[in-house]
């Protein structure tokens, strides 16, 4: 995927996770942060986690501890998927003569 | 799946790290900072989606919501008359002023049980504030920014309160309310209580006000126990406009 590609699929994640904030849809908000952090855009995806947290505040109740939980998905996706690289991802190159 | 995997050398992912927890670290520090800017930008899109979408339908579900709470509110406020008059010269509960504010975001939008609203510091909110819906308080200021608050709502999962129980029989019984989310509170009252469907739950304190009305009940013999379930009055889905009592 060219580099202007990638970009358009970030700008889009991006997208989608202010219209969950526009549209008080914070699944969709957290849906795109797990995509960017699962796309390999992991600082991206907590610098947009952080955003969403600042936004709507710690959580209540004993889920107060988590303090930034949005950035916490973001953290847990991006190690999900530098775990899962090891052994799934890209692990059948296709090469061509 | 083929995904973006940018090799990143050794120096290259020490940095970005490094980025990263600057990033929380900003984010921990200057909290209250950062949401008043954001929420100063990001409060006039928000009244813009909200206006965009709304219609006479939205607008005729909301003044009924309203509508609603007042009612449950005056059946309250009648009963209480007949027993404030023979206080002596205490304030009504709600005699303080009153500031109105929008309502940005509400449950089932906001992740956790909580409103967003449209009216901050510069109008004199404050934390620990009560906020009211038709005359029936339903939440506390959390969080105030300059344009902007934050609500928790009193049926947030983990708050629990000391309330009163009032039976349609006249007995009140003290009772520890817990929220459940959504509006929706649970308490647990011993076996032999006369608890119905129809009772109200009220806030302890002369300040007290309505907190829910019971809707369901659990109860099985073998049990000490039975669970009342009780709900807000109030649609908090939707929910446009509340007074936060300064």
């Amino acid at each position: 995927m060219s580099p202007s590609q990638q970009r358009w699929v970030l700008a889009v994640f991006f997208a989608l996770a202010s219209m969950g904030f526009l549209l008080s849809l914070w699944p969709l908000s957290a849906l795109a942060v797990v995509c960017m952090a699962a796309w390999g855009r992991w600082l991206f995806a907590i610098f947009v986690g952080l955003l969403l947290d600042l936004a709507w505040g710690a959580p209540v109740g004993l889920a107060h501890y988590l303090y930034f939980p949005f950035t916490l998905v973001a953290v847990v996706a991006a190690l999900a998927r530098a775990w899962s690289s090891k052994y799934f991802i890209n692990r059948d190159r296709q090469e061509t003569l | 799946m083929r995904t973006t995997s940018r090799k990143r050398t050794p120096l290259g992912s020490v940095a970005a790290v490094a980025v990263a927890v600057l990033f929380i670290a900003l984010a921990i520090f200057f909290r209250h900072g950062l949401a008043t800017v954001l929420w100063s930008a990001g409060a006039p899109l928000v009244q813009l989606r909200n206006s965009l979408g709304s219609s006479e339908v939205a607008d005729l579900k909301a003044q009924l919501a309203s509508s609603t709470a007042a009612l449950a509110d005056h059946d309250l406020l009648v009963q209480e008359n007949a027993q404030l008059r023979a206080e002596l010269g205490r304030q009504p509960a709600h005699a303080g002023k009153k500031v109105l504010a929008g309502v940005l975001q509400s449950p089932p939008g906001t992740p956790y049980d909580t409103l967003m609203v449209d009216a901050g510091s510069t109008l004199g909110v404050a934390v620990g504030q009560r906020v009211f819906a038709g005359g029936i308080a339903i939440g506390e200021v959390d969080a105030v920014y300059s344009n902007s608050a934050r609500v928790v709502l009193y049926s947030a999962p983990g708050r629990a309160y000391q309330a009163l129980l009032t039976t349609q029989k006249g007995a009140t019984i003290p009772i520890s309310i817990d929220g459940q989310g959504a509006g929706s509170m649970q308490a647990q009252v011993p076996q032999g209580t006369e608890a119905a469907v129809g009772d109200t739950v009220v806030f302890v304190g002369v300040e007290g006000g309505l907190a829910a009305k019971v809707t369901g009940i659990a109860a099985q013999e073998s049990e000490s126990f039975k669970t009342l379930y009780l709900h807000v009055p109030v649609n908090l889905f939707e929910l446009r406009l509340v007074y936060i009592e300064l």
